[in-house]
C-alpha cells in the first residue's frame, strides 16, 4: 500500500475530493441497483397461479420451494390481484397464533398484515380498491342498500399478491389446516 | 537541441505520473464506492440492520417506506419478507461466540417460550435453501418444539440423529439460521427494556469433527 501512498501522495484536498466522489459514487450505485434489480419475489411465489383466485401451494421442501429462506413450517396460499378493472373481495380466517394474511405489491411492498392472535378466530374480509381518482360506481349506502361487510381498503400498488401463511402443526391437525385455509378467498368483485 | 529533447521528456514523465495518478485516485474511489455499495446492500450496515448477539434483523424489511439499501437487499435475495412491524425474521451464519455456523459442527440453540409471540425457526445452507434429510426435518415453531417443564427448549443442529428437537444438518457446508417472529398484537418487543434481545434464542456449539 505505501506505493500507492507514494504515487498519489494525498493532501486534505485529494482526501476530501476522494470522500465526497466516494459517497456519490455509492449513492448512484445504490439507486442503480435499485432501479435495475428488480423484485422476483411475488411472481415466483405465485408462478402458474390464475388471477383472483386463491391457490394453495404445495408444501415447502429441498428443492421445492419457491423463495430462498421460506419456512418450511407453513403452509402457503397465494392469490394474484389486479385492480385496474375491477374491485377484488378478500377473504381469510386466522384462527390460531401464526397465521398470517398479507398483502404485498409487486415491489415486496407489505401493505397490510392480519395476524392471528389466541384465543379468537380472527375473520378478515376485505375489498380491495384501486388507490386512483377514478368513479367505481356509487357506494351502496348511496343506493340504499346495506353496506358492505368487508373493509375498504384502498391499494397502493394496482396489481400485487395475497399470501395466507398458516403454520403445519404437523399430521394431526392437517386435515384441518387444509379445511381452514380453503375457507379464504380471493375474487374479482364486478367487472 | 539536449535541451529541447530534456523538456519534452520532462513533460511526457509529468503528463504519465498525472495521468496514472489519475487512473489510481479514479479506480481507488471506483473500488471504494462498488465495495461499499455491495456490502450495505448485502450485508447492511448499523443504519440499516440490528443485531443481538449473532442475529441479524433488517430494520424497515417490507415496510412501504423501506430504505434503499433493504429494498436492494431483499430484491437481490429474492426474499419477501413480512412487514417488519407485525413480523421480524433474525438470520444467524455464526454462532452466539462469532464463530461461523458449519455442518461439521453440533449447535444447541437454547431459548425459551414467548407468550406474546408465534416463532419459527430454521436451519438452512448458506444460500437459504432447505437441507434435504430423510427424518423430513426442516424447522420447529412454538408449535410443534418440545418445552422443557420450566418453559424452555433446547433445538440441536446435528448431521447425526439427537435425541430432542433435533433438525438434521447434514452435509450442507456453512450454514445459516433464522428465527421468526410473528407478533400476536398483545406486546410489541421492545428493544428499549432488551426484551427482543432476551427473545432470542443463544447459539451454542457444542463439538466439531
Amino acid at each position: 500500500m505505501m506505493w500507492l501512498w507514494t504515487l498519489l501522495r494525498p493532501d486534505g484536498r485529494t482526501i476530501g475530493a476522494a470522500l465526497c466522489a466516494i459517497g456519490a459514487l455509492h449513492i448512484f450505485l445504490v439507486f442503480a441497483m435499485l432501479t435495475v434489480t428488480p423484485t422476483p419475489a411475488p411472481a415466483r411465489l405465485t408462478k402458474g397461479t390464475s388471477l383472483h383466485q386463491m391457490v394453495l401451494l404445495p408444501p415447502v421442501k429441498p428443492g421445492a420451494e419457491r423463495l430462498p429462506f421460506q419456512s418450511p413450517g407453513m403452509r402457503y396460499a397465494v392469490c394474484r390481484f389486479d385492480t385496474n378493472k375491477t374491485d377484488v373481495a378478500v377473504r381469510a380466517v386466522l384462527p390460531d397464533p401464526g397465521w398470517v394474511l398479507a398483502l404485498y405489491s409487486n415491489d415486496g411492498d407489505n401493505f397490510y398484515v392480519a395476524v392471528g392472535q389466541p384465543g379468537r378466530k380472527i375473520n378478515v374480509a376485505l375489498q380491495l380498491v384501486s388507490n386512483d381518482d377514478r368513479f367505481t360506481g356509487l357506494t351502496p349506502q348511496a343506493q340504499g342498500l346495506a353496506p358492505p361487510s368487508e373493509a375498504v381498503l384502498k391499494v397502493p400498488a394496482k396489481d400485487g399478491i395475497v399470501v395466507l401463511a398458516a403454520p403445519d402443526r404437523g399430521y394431526a391437525y392437517r386435515e384441518q389446516l387444509l379445511a381452514d385455509i380453503k375457507r379464504s378467498s380471493c375474487q374479482a368483485e364486478k367487472d | 537541441m539536449s535541451f529541447f529533447t530534456h523538456q519534452i521528456k520532462k513533460q511526457v514523465a509529468l503528463f504519465v505520473t498525472r495521468s496514472a495518478r489519475t487512473l489510481v485516485f479514479t479506480s481507488c474511489v471506483a473500488a471504494a464506492s462498488i465495495l461499499s455499495s455491495c456490502y450495505s446492500t448485502d450485508t447492511g450496515t448499523a443504519l440499516t440492520t440490528e443485531t443481538f448477539g449473532p442475529w441479524v434483523t433488517w430494520t424497515t424489511a417490507g415496510q412501504p417506506g423501506q430504505d434503499p439499501y433493504t429494498r436492494v437487499h431483499y430484491a437481490r435475495l429474492g426474499a419477501l419478507p413480512l412487514n417488519s412491524d407485525s413480523a421480524q425474521v433474525f438470520t444467524a451464519r455464526t454462532d452466539s461466540d462469532g464463530r461461523r455456523l458449519h455442518s461439521s459442527c453440533d449447535y444447541l440453540i437454547e431459548g425459551h417460550s414467548l407468550p406474546t409471540h408465534w416463532w419459527s425457526f430454521t436451519a438452512f445452507d448458506d444460500r437459504g435453501r432447505l437441507i434435504p434429510n430423510t427424518a423430513d426435518r426442516y424447522a420447529f415453531t412454538s408449535d410443534t418444539v418440545a418445552y422443557k417443564a420450566d418453559g424452555t427448549f433446547t433445538v440441536t443442529l446435528s448431521r447425526d440423529a439427537q435425541p430432542g428437537n433435533w433438525l438434521p444438518t447434514g452435509g450442507a457446508g456453512r450454514l445459516a439460521a433464522t428465527f421468526q417472529l410473528v407478533d400476536l398484537g398483545i406486546r410489541a418487543l421492545t428493544r428499549e427494556d432488551g426484551a427482543l434481545e432476551k427473545a432470542l434464542p443463544v447459539i451454542k456449539r457444542s463439538a466439531c469433527r
